[in-house]
């Protein structure tokens, strides 16, 4: 099992943001985790990528914590921001290299995986600029590629489909299920849903910073009784409730 | 008008008390007053081998104060808005600006005092001055700054003579005045300055009177103004808006390619970079290196230079220190599988290298003024200090930077 929450609490501060929350990402498995703004994903996430420290309960990656095992409880992550996040001072290739080297990765192989993914997001041809200068949506590939050329066992994207063309939109879902069929675990939160009900096994719904959800689609059909119901109308539902 | 002067008066210096907290601190204070006695000696020993019938210092004193007479711009502390919000109220604005030219007037005056008492020594040829000539030289310079500050008033409605003509033949004035006024009396040179005085506020009146304020013009003035010290600033600490940017600086790629890839050299990598191409930090280092080089030819001792070179290197130094702290909100640096010493020490490494480089030109330039086996000495040893500095003195401070 890549990722295992368990009974987290946490937020930012004294004041707990996260109640309780316990869910699973499996090996081989997308999970969308979903919910309204202020819900609690991006807190989650940033608890998962240990950016935030629990107040309680524990996430596991691959059975370890990050205090027991901080090294290999980092390099098992790739993340993708909601919102770039570029070095100043470096270019494209250089932000490529200093991922490599950051995560140990060989070089030659890193380069192997790149060079396809930077033809597709037509980024070959802008190696030695800064990505600080590109539009939104190129750094936001800038982004995918860096996590992606990695061999991560977790994969993290928060909200990756804001700004991509939808030319980029199916080219990261492509890889996103390569990863999947590779072993490696996708926690993927989104508000484009009907991406999430297309590409994800599984689903997190969360309200205030609890769990409402959490299962398959047909699951989550059975739980609303509300069979043939596509996400959109479970979530809207699920929304009401509260 | 009173009120928005006040409004911005307090909101200005608000703004000036914070970043000159961060210029002047510790680290600097001391380096400034080691300077200042550096300066204060070679002057003095300056002034021992003058004599008492150096007629040749009338002019160069002359020449120093009347030079120093354009330093002290008019603050208006107007802003770019004003042009739009303040337009209807153009015509009103004279008392503003009036309280602006006295507000304007302050620290202009004290550095006009402190550089006559300065001159004192050298004023009639190096021969001894009574205490009234002193006196009367000051009162001198303030007339003539406050023509200067009458002169940049005049000029905001539509009268950019009054700066561009007026303002230079003032300096030249009061650089004849005080030259006869060294060698014969002062006196002289304070009647011209009553003179001179008198002029530039009548110039100023009729400017007043007949012409409206070019608001525009004003504006554009203090946003230069305000932009040289904010500039000032941004040599010691980050000015929002005033960033120095990035520079793709290309043909120092060769420098930066002797890194070896390796996840142990990460941080390396990453802040040399930083270092190369950000404005901030090599733009320092150019800067403090090039002023210690300068004053090596006003060091008269090998002592003083050993002295005055490891003060500047310690102060790049301490300046590169936020160096190891400029990629703190950019989440990868937390989420890399790195550790944190990996940082210290690539900080260290890279510092020592640009620390020891900057030493070896101080030390030519130092050995250039003085050449003898003592300075050579003296400055071998200053970069093997450099060499030493950031690990023995700055480790802990560079472990917090990324918090």
């Amino acid at each position: 099992m890549s990722l295992e929450i368990n009974q987290l609490v946490g937020g930012y501060g004294q004041i707990p943001v996260l109640h309780e929350l316990s869910f699973a990402v499996k090996d081989g498995q997308v999970v969308g985790l979903i919910g309204l703004n202020g819900a609690g994903k991006s807190t989650t996430i940033k608890h998962v990528i240990g950016l935030l420290r629990p107040q309680s309960g524990t996430i596991k990656i691959n059975g370890k914590t990050l205090a027991e095992n901080e090294d290999a409880y980092r390099s098992a992550i790739a993340y993708v921001p909601e919102t770039p996040v570029l070095y100043p001072d470096l270019t494209l290739r250089e932000h490529l290299e200093l991922s490599i080297m950051a995560y140990g990765l060989d070089s030659d192989d890193a380069w192997q995986r790149l060079t396809p993914m930077l033809k597709k997001f037509r980024l070959d041809n802008k190696l030695d600029w800064f990505p600080d200068n590109f539009s939104k949506g190129m750094q936001q590939k800038v982004m995918i590629a860096s996590a992606f050329m990695t061999d991560a066992s977790l994969y993290i994207i928060d909200e990756p489909f804001t700004g991509l063309d939808p030319v980029a939109v199916h080219d990261l879902l492509a890889l996103v299920a390569a990863k999947k069929a590779a072993g490696a675990s996708v926690l993927m939160s989104t508000h484009v849903l009907a991406n999430a009900q297309t590409n994800a096994d599984s689903f997190v719904l969360l309200g205030d910073g609890r769990l409402r959800a959490n299962g398959t689609l047909d699951e989550l059909r059975d739980q609303m009784q509300m069979p043939d119901a596509s996400l959109d109308d479970i979530y809207m539902a699920m929304t009401k409730e509260a | 008008m009173r009120e928005l002067w006040r409004s911005r008066l307090v909101s200005h210096e608000k703004d000036q008390s914070r970043y000159l907290s961060r210029v002047f601190n510790d680290h600097f204070v001391i380096v400034l007053l080691v300077l200042f006695g550096a300066l204060l000696y070679a002057y003095s020993q300056f002034v021992k081998g003058v004599g008492n019938h150096a007629l040749w210092t009338a002019p160069l004193l002359a020449a120093v104060l009347s030079l120093s007479l354009p330093l002290g711009r008019l603050a208006t502390l107007l802003q770019r808005a004003d042009t739009i919000f303040l337009l209807p109220r153009t015509g009103q604005l004279g008392g503003y600006l009036q309280r602006a030219v006295r507000y304007s007037a302050v620290l202009p005056f004290v550095l006009q005092i402190m550089l006559t008492l300065a001159a004192w020594p050298l004023m009639h040829g190096g021969a001894f001055v009574p205490l009234w000539w002193v006196g009367v030289q000051a009162v001198t310079q303030l007339l003539f700054k406050g023509a200067d500050l009458a002169l940049q008033f005049g000029s905001l409605y539509f009268a950019p003579q009054l700066r561009r003509i007026w303002r230079p033949l003032l300096v030249l004035c009061a650089f004849i005045a005080s030259t006869i006024g060294f060698l014969l009396n002062p006196l002289v040179a304070l009647l011209v300055a009553l003179l001179v005085l008198a002029l530039a506020l009548r110039m100023q009146r009729q400017a007043r009177q007949q012409r409206q304020l070019d608001l525009l013009t004003t504006v554009e003035l203090e946003a230069s103004r305000m932009g040289s010290i904010y500039r000032f600033y941004n040599m010691f600490t980050d000015v929002p808006g005033l960033g120095g940017g990035v520079r793709r600086r290309k043909y120092l790629d060769p420098l930066l390619s002797g890194i070896k890839q390796g996840p142990g050299n990460s941080w390396l990598f990453l802040l040399s970079r930083g270092f190369v191409r950000s404005q901030e930090y090599l733009g320092l280092a150019v800067r403090l290196t090039v002023i210690a080089a300068v004053l090596m030819w006003i060091c008269s001792t090998w002592y003083l230079s050993a002295a005055v070179g490891v003060i500047f290197v310690y102060l790049l130094a301490v300046q590169l220190v936020p160096l190891a702290g400029r990629y703190r909100d950019v989440v990868f640096t937390h989420m890399y599988p790195l550790p944190d010493t990996q940082r210290v020490h690539a900080w260290t490494q890279l510092v020592r290298v640009v620390l020891m480089v900057s030493a070896l030109v101080i030390g030519v330039s130092a050995f250039s003024h003085l050449p003898s086996v003592t300075t050579a000495i003296a400055m071998l040893a200053l970069i093997f200090i450099a060499g030493v500095i950031p690990s023995a003195f700055l480790t802990r401070r560079v472990q917090n930077a990324n918090k």
